[in-house]
């Protein structure tokens, strides 16, 4: 009996070379491995401190800017805007995760593993502001890379008014709670709305594999 | 962490996952099945779990693997190493067995699952059983097990049943015995297992096998049928388990399951790709000033932005309203993936007045097929919940045209690449070892005289083994093209592995080409042509293939002995519902023997594949030598299910019987229907969820 080519992951990140040898399985291999290790190595560990961003900082990079919070893998980023295809916008990071909004609503994800690759929330922006009841299209990529459409009944109400700070400012708010769920799923998300009506803040469920994310306008 | 995150925004965070009770695992037993201790049970693991144990006794070592072919059937490899063979402390020997069980009912309310089973029915026979069984729970917690065995389990407290049973006169091994199943002694067998926390649980079994050999030649002691276990389970794809055994004896288990279904990255860790341009309204009617000179740099800019993207672009060329790409990935398992890439760099790049984009992967420098997406559709359905499935309904692929005018893009890549890397050859599983290793480094290098004519070598050198194999080599009265490994290993070190031109066609919509020419594999040189008639859109396909080769000396010079031969094969390959995938190759094999190769896989749209095949061929069995034929198992598994990070790359092990001269065929790389069904209508069905990866 046989086994084929194993890849000899120590050996091959010492003698690997040459542009073949570099992708290589073995090459390959040892480098997919050290990510892995390192993404599930560094687990929430330590507290999530908010962006040691200034409004100035953002305001310098003269592109409109959000600041995401993702507690599961206790990471902070600055995103930019890089696009807006009809009133969804998608914003980058600089290390590869981008999120799609629509009105401030998280529609899309890309490059956190377990995605929110779209999503339909058409009156979901009308319910958070004026409360109701709406259905939500979520669609996420299963590992056996099957599209899976779950389609949610979502419940919006005032949850409280609260003064929050973003980025050194002070904003009177009114917290929205939006609580979603089928026969499988259920999660609430929260929306923090300014006096204007504008979303300033929200806490948004991805996947499971993500679990929520927050996202603040400076 | 939490405490500080939540309190910063002052909510709670929750979400509840209610997904319909997953199916438990059972619990695998001393055979690395589903079952009790020794005896089975009638529980089927979950749809495409892969179960790998490795049990322990005083008499045997086991190590198993067992896959759930479909929610019902699942089949066992096992390799158990005998201590005492013959008796007391004396002839130890290693041996190969198989198993399949069935389920015949499901479990209800008021019914127990019941199954139906073959333990070890085409080996040597050393651990040859049949049964029917079935089990039941009784509570969540409690099930028990009711069943009656032939065999091995029809040997304590049996009594006559059906017919005699036949001696088994394996020979070779390796045939199944159809005259023994069911047959001679019947003997009842049960138990009951209790789960009394997650973690840990409880069994106890009646036990119908008697270890009459055992017995009889002095090496056991068999004193109660009765025997009793415990189980620890730290997480839900580790168990760990202590036995006590027909009153005399302990066991000790380890079983650890992984499904292919299951990525730990789910979607996959790949970073967010570029997003779509969106054209500002009115825009998508503007004329373009469409001149050489802009093309060009419509091309360059194109090119440059797909070679980062692990992308290489081989030509364009461009309409009023269409661009038209071809480009060879080397990055992305799915090539679906690619095109999704393709196209959102090309909404990027291109002057809002083209339209239409025209995208045609290659693979080995031939186009596999050809992809029509409006730019419209892609603007639109980016990031919406049917984004996946609308562009799928609104996309047409086909196969490939002709070159046409599509005009060459800047080189990117250099024509002539190199490399070194380690490599490593584990020999596993015969009768008298069970594992010897040889690790080296190869030096490889391709040149692409065009994109689809390379020349293409390679030197292995090994830099230490522990085989000791040529000894070992059996007679035969066939040509030895291939029981002579180990003497191309041990003389041939250092010499020319592979140094061969090889050449793809694509001469019409249908058909694909190829001619391989030179030292194609370590043992034969010559040439091997082949031709593929494969539609897109169709489950089959349809091969010829023709060689004409001699054998290389041992030295892996130059050098050619004294042994020529004209082999060749006709395929079919052909895609079953639920990922399952067929192959047959009929045609002469390399030591002038006539008959044919079966493979059956099941396929994973994660590019897991796992499968068995087997080639029987005019040889007689006695001819053939240890296992009668070649016949084996075999599993990919795609790196970037393991890692998450994009990669062509994947892992194929092959566990056969010992290489033997009867059966073999040239071993050419990358045979044309590996080569081309990458872009076929199956793979892309399979794969189209990645395309907004």
């Amino acid at each position: 009996m046989k086994l084929t080519k194993l890849a000899f992951a120590a050996l091959a990140a010492l003698a690997a070379c040459g542009p073949m040898g570099e992708n290589s399985g073995a090459g390959n291999f040892v480098k997919g491995v050290q990510g892995l290790a390192s993404s599930l190595i560094a687990g929430p560990a330590e507290p999530v401190e908010v962006a040691p961003l200034s409004r100035e900082q953002l305001a310098a990079t003269g592109v409109p800017m959000m600041v995401m919070v993702l507690p599961s893998r206790n990471a902070t980023a600055a995103m930019a805007q890089i696009s807006d295809a009809g009133g969804r916008k998608t914003w980058m990071s600089p290390d590869g995760i981008s999120v799609t909004t629509q009105d401030g609503i998280i529609v899309a994800t890309r490059g956190l593993g377990d995605d929110l690759m779209g999503a339909d929330v058409d009156g979901v922006l009308s319910a958070i502001k004026n409360g109701g009841t709406v259905q939500r299209t979520h669609a996420f990529l299963s590992g056996e890379d099957q599209i899976i459409r779950p389609t949610l009944t979502c419940t919006y109400k005032k949850d409280a008014d609260q003064a929050i700070t973003i980025l050194g400012q002070n904003i009177a708010t009114t917290r929205m709670a939006e609580d979603c769920e089928n026969a499988q799923i259920a999660f609430k998300n929260y929306y923090w709305l300014a006096n204007s009506g504008e979303i300033v803040q929200t806490q948004q469920w991805i996947s499971y594999g993500v679990g929520h994310l927050a996202t603040q306008r400076p | 962490m939490k405490n500080r995150y939540y309190l910063w925004l002052g909510v709670s965070a929750t979400a509840i996952a209610t997904i319909a009770a997953a199916q438990e695992t059972p619990h695998y037993s001393l055979y690395g099945t589903p079952g009790l201790i020794e005896m089975p049970s009638a529980f089927s693991a979950p749809d495409a779990e892969i179960g790998l144990s490795y049990n322990t006794f005083e008499l045997q070592q086991r190590g198993t693997l067992t896959f759930q072919i479909t929610p019902r059937l699942s089949g066992s490899f096992r390799y158990t190493h005998f201590d005492n063979y013959t008796g007391n402390g004396v002839d130890d020997t290693y041996d190969r067995s198989f198993d399949f069980q069935y389920r015949l009912l499901d479990e209800s309310d008021w019914m127990p699952a019941v199954a139906v089973g073959l333990r070890d029915f085409a080996g040597t026979g050393l651990l040859t059983s049949e049964y029917v069984v079935a089990s039941k729970h009784l509570t969540d917690d409690i099930n028990v097990t009711g069943g009656v065995g032939w065999g091995r389990l029809g040997s304590y407290n049996g009594v006559s049943g059906f017919a005699e049973r036949p001696e088994n006169d394996f020979e070779n091994g390796g045939v199944p015995a159809w005259d023994q199943y069911f047959r001679g002694d019947m003997a009842a067998f049960g138990g009951v297992e209790w789960q009394i926390t997650p973690q840990f649980a409880m069994v106890a079994e009646y036990s119908s096998d008697a270890y009459t050999r055992e017995t009889d030649n002095g090496s056991f002691e068999h004193n109660s049928p009765f025997n009793f276990g415990v189980t620890y389970q730290p997480t839900d794809r580790i168990a760990i388990s202590a036995y006590s055994l027909y009153g005399t004896d302990v066991g000790l288990s380890f079983t650890t399951t992984l499904n292919p279904k299951y990525r730990a990255t789910v979607g996959g860790a790949d970073p967010a790709p570029l997003p779509v341009r969106v054209r500002p309204a009115g825009s998508q009617n503007e004329v373009w000033a469409r001149t050489p000179e802009v093309e060009t740099a419509l091309r360059t800019a194109v090119t440059q932005a797909l070679a980062a993207d692990g992308i290489v672009v081989d030509s364009m060329s461009f309409t009023d309203d269409q661009v038209r790409i071809r480009y060879t990935n080397n990055k992305y398992r799915a090539e679906v993936q690619a095109v999704g890439h393709v196209a959102r760099t090309l909404t990027q790049a291109m002057p809002n007045g083209i339209d239409d984009f025209l995208i045609e992967p290659m693979r080995n420098g031939i186009p596999i097929s050809a992809t029509l997406i409006h730019r419209s559709d892609l603007e639109q359905f980016e990031t919406s919940a049917e984004g996946t499935a609308e562009i799928y309904r609104r996309s047409l692929t086909t196969a490939a045209g002709p070159r046409g005018d599509l005009v060459d893009a800047p080189q990117t890549e250099d024509r002539f690449t190199w490399g070194i890397v380690p490599y490593g050859e584990v020999i596993l599983f015969d009768s008298q070892n069970p594992g010897s290793f040889e690790a080296g480094l190869q030096a490889s290098f391709e040149y692409k005289i065009e994109p689809n004519l390379v020349l293409a070598g390679s030197i292995k050198k090994s830099v230490y083994d522990n085989r000791d194999q040529l000894g070992t080599i059996k007679p035969s009265t066939l040509q030895p093209v291939r029981r002579n490994a180990p003497i191309y290993a041990e003389e041939g070190d250092g010499g020319i592995e592979r140094l061969a031109l090889s050449w793809y066609g694509h001469p019409s919509a249908d058909l694909y080409s190829r001619v391989t020419l030179g030292y194609i594999e370590q043992m034969h040189g010559g040439v091997s042509t082949e031709l593929l008639w494969h539609p897109l859109e169709s489950r089959l396909a349809l091969g010829a293939e023709l060689n004409y080769t001699a054998q290389r000396d041992y030295d892996q010079g130059f050098g050619f002995q004294d042994y020529e031969v004209l082999s060749g094969h006709m395929s079919a390959y052909y895609e079953f519902d639920q990922g399952f995938h067929a192959t047959v190759h009929a045609g002469r094999y390399l030591a002038g023997d006539w008959g044919a190769t079966v493979a059956l896989d099941r396929e994973f749209d994660n590019g897991w594949k796992i499968g068995a095949y087997a080639t029987l061929t005019d040889v007689p069995f006695d001819d053939f030598g240890e296992g009668s034929f070649d016949k084996g198992i075999r599993v990919t598994i795609p790196f970037d299910w393991i890692t998450g990070q994009p990669s062509r790359l994947e892992n194929s092990t092959t566990l056969s019987s010992l290489t033997r001269d009867g059966g073999a065929r040239l071993d050419v790389q990358d045979r044309l229907y590996e080569v081309v069904r990458d872009g076929d209508i199956t793979s892309y069905d399979a794969s189209w969820g990645r395309f907004w990866r």
